[in-house]
């Protein structure tokens, strides 16, 4: 498993979550209908790939960290275009690009990335199966970078979305790496035993992956995940991510107070001053 | 037609690197087994698998691949139709979908198996190419004309052994007149282009001079030919083996009655699914029996006063 997480690359990286929600909070008021409940969820998750795994340029490793990342999580687009504008603006871009009205990473404009596929327009059911094309194609050019796939708990329920991961395991492919970002309400495990991440982890175990289940919101504990993930194995991996819808600011938990409809004003204003504190700010 | 798309594949194969093909059908011998046989390294069986067929040849394509995709029409334009909507075609990527057993000519497999709506769908489709050979010949000229081309594609193969009735001189965007004719024109697709030129030939017996158009190329299709058509015989009787509420009796005539309005005839199968076979042929089950093809070109030809 290699060296444990260094404490600075985790508490920087909380930072960026940090910031990461606030701009979530803006880019789904700006939008003025998004809810921002699931979009915060994923926004731990979103952080590790996005700014530790999928970094602005390629690490200085021997080999390249990630060789695409495949974004099938449609409730979180609008964590996907706060993300992609975090990153160009901590790269010193201009801090608003304009990807709103896009599938988040279309086009070649500031902030897009060529190893990030944006499958959320297309529909819930079809971002795994491009994932392992993708990593079909790495395996023949025998490029060592994992294929990430992050899966919203909706795209979980879809049937293409199982068909894929199937093939995956049935082809074992070991170097792709399926993230499922299973939200709940606070307080509410899962209202349907079959859909709860253990029983989806067993689902998945049965399917010929190595299964790892995450809270996905300690990013200590997703980092390792990831680690371990890009470990040899003879079949695909899964990190199985437990997450609370509305994560970062307390009273967007409460399912019944805020999930149902987009925020008020003042609850964006109240939700950005939780936000602000001393831990906040981008990396440097 | 799918020995001869089999061999042109594997040739293809061996020039172009970056040729790819999954296979959907695991009955398949002829279309794409044969390169997978010859290059393992870059073929997949994804039996019964094809929404994720069609997903995953776009994530291929993504990476600079062309990827053929095989499997039956019905699975091809059934089960993989999300699919290469929300990818192939969202993503403008080089997947070429060789659908085999299209038409009526699947009925012998049982009554799932023909599909009568595959071209109406995939024309639909915004960007994919639809193209359905005639003969073998036309087929392995269309299969190299979509490996040359950007974009996801659609090659819809017939079943069994069809004559061949074309030089294949096959060209994307372009209906070649098989037969030169003034007083009609029998526009036709795939199989039922040997058919037309039967009935051509019956005609010409009594005394009607027709014109014979292989359809080949649906989308892009040749709309100067069929105007031309429209102007110089002034009917036009469309012969498909698919649905006609969709197919290209559909295109043939809003394309005319919006530029040259003439006399359209749509020859085809109605509002039906395909069925078990019963002891009629499948042409005569769904109305698409020489007679009925005479009948409705001579209803033509008495709309325009051609005869009595």
């Amino acid at each position: 498993m290699g060296e444990d997480v260094p404490d600075e690359v985790v508490r920087s990286l909380e930072a960026t979550a940090r910031a990461l929600r606030r701009e979530i909070l803006l880019e789904a008021r700006a939008s003025g209908a998004e809810r921002p409940a699931r979009p915060l969820a994923a926004a731990d998750l979103l952080t590790a790939l996005l700014f530790h795994e999928l970094p602005e340029r390629p690490p200085t490793l021997p080999f390249p960290r990630v060789d695409r990342l495949v974004f099938a999580h449609g409730e979180a687009g609008p964590a996907l275009r706060a993300a992609l504008r975090l990153r160009c603006t901590s790269a010193g871009g201009e801090p608003r690009v304009a990807l709103e009205g896009t599938g988040g990473n279309e086009g070649d404009g500031p902030g897009a990335d060529p190893r990030l596929i944006d499958t959320s327009p297309t529909g819930r059911a079809h971002g795994m199966g491009i994932a392992v094309g993708l990593a079909v194609d790495a395996r023949i050019a025998r490029r060592p970078g994992p294929v990430y796939a992050l899966l919203g708990e909706r795209e979980c329920a879809a049937g293409g979305t199982w068909e894929a991961l199937l093939v995956a395991g049935e082809h074992r492919l070991h170097n792709l790496v399926a993230v499922l970002d299973l939200d709940r309400p606070e307080g509410d495990p899962s209202p349907d035993p079959h859909a709860t991440p253990g029983a989806i982890e067993g689902r998945l175990r049965s399917f010929g992956y190595e299964t790892i289940g995450v809270d996905g919101h300690d990013l200590r504990e997703i980092l390792r995940g990831l680690e371990r993930c890009r470990g040899a194995g003879t079949g695909p991996h899964a990190l199985v991510a437990h997450t609370v819808r509305g994560r970062g600011v307390s009273f967007m938990e409460d399912p019944h107070a805020s999930q149902s409809r987009p925020p008020s004003d003042e609850e964006y204003e109240r939700a950005l001053v939780e936000l602000s504190g001393p831990a906040g700010g981008p990396p440097a | 037609m799918e020995e001869s798309c089999g061999r042109t594949l594997t040739d293809l194969g061996g020039r172009d690197p970056n040729l790819f093909a999954l296979s959907g059908d695991p009955e398949d011998v002829n279309v794409v087994r044969p390169f997978g046989k010859r290059f393992p390294d870059r073929y997949l069986d994804l039996p019964h698998q094809e929404a994720t067929m069609m997903s995953a040849a776009t994530g291929l394509a993504l990476r600079g691949r062309t990827v053929y995709a095989s499997t039956r029409a019905v699975s091809a334009a059934g089960p993989g139709y999300p699919a290469l909507r929300s990818t192939a075609c969202h993503f403008r990527a080089r997947v070429k979908v060789i659908a085999t057993h299209g038409g009526l000519g699947a009925g012998g497999v049982g009554g799932s198996h023909p599909v009568l709506e595959d071209i109406g769908l995939m024309r639909g489709l915004p960007g994919m190419m639809v193209l359905v050979p005639a003969d073998a010949p036309s087929a392995q000229i269309a299969l190299l004309a979509i490996h040359s081309r950007e974009g996801p594609a659609y090659l819809r193969l017939a079943a069994g052994r069809v004559p061949n009735v074309t030089d294949g001189s096959f060209q994307v965007g372009h209906a070649p007149e098989l037969r030169a004719g003034s007083d009609l024109t029998i526009i036709a697709v795939g199989p039922l282009v040997a058919r037309a030129l039967e009935a051509a030939e019956a005609l010409a017996r009594v005394g009607v001079s027709t014109r014979v158009l292989d359809f080949a190329s649906v989308k892009p299709f040749d709309e100067p030919s069929l105007l031309r058509a429209a102007r110089d015989t002034g009917a036009l009787l469309v012969l498909e083996d698919h649905s006609v509420l969709t197919g290209v009796g559909a295109l043939v005539a809003s394309t005319t009655s919006e530029n040259y309005p003439v006399p359209v005839r749509r020859v085809g199968v109605a509002d039906l699914l395909g069925e078990f076979e019963g002891p009629a042929s499948p042409s005569e089950r769904y109305g698409l029996a020489t007679e009925r093809v005479r009948d409705e070109a001579w209803e033509l030809l008495r709309l325009r006063g051609k005869v009595q």
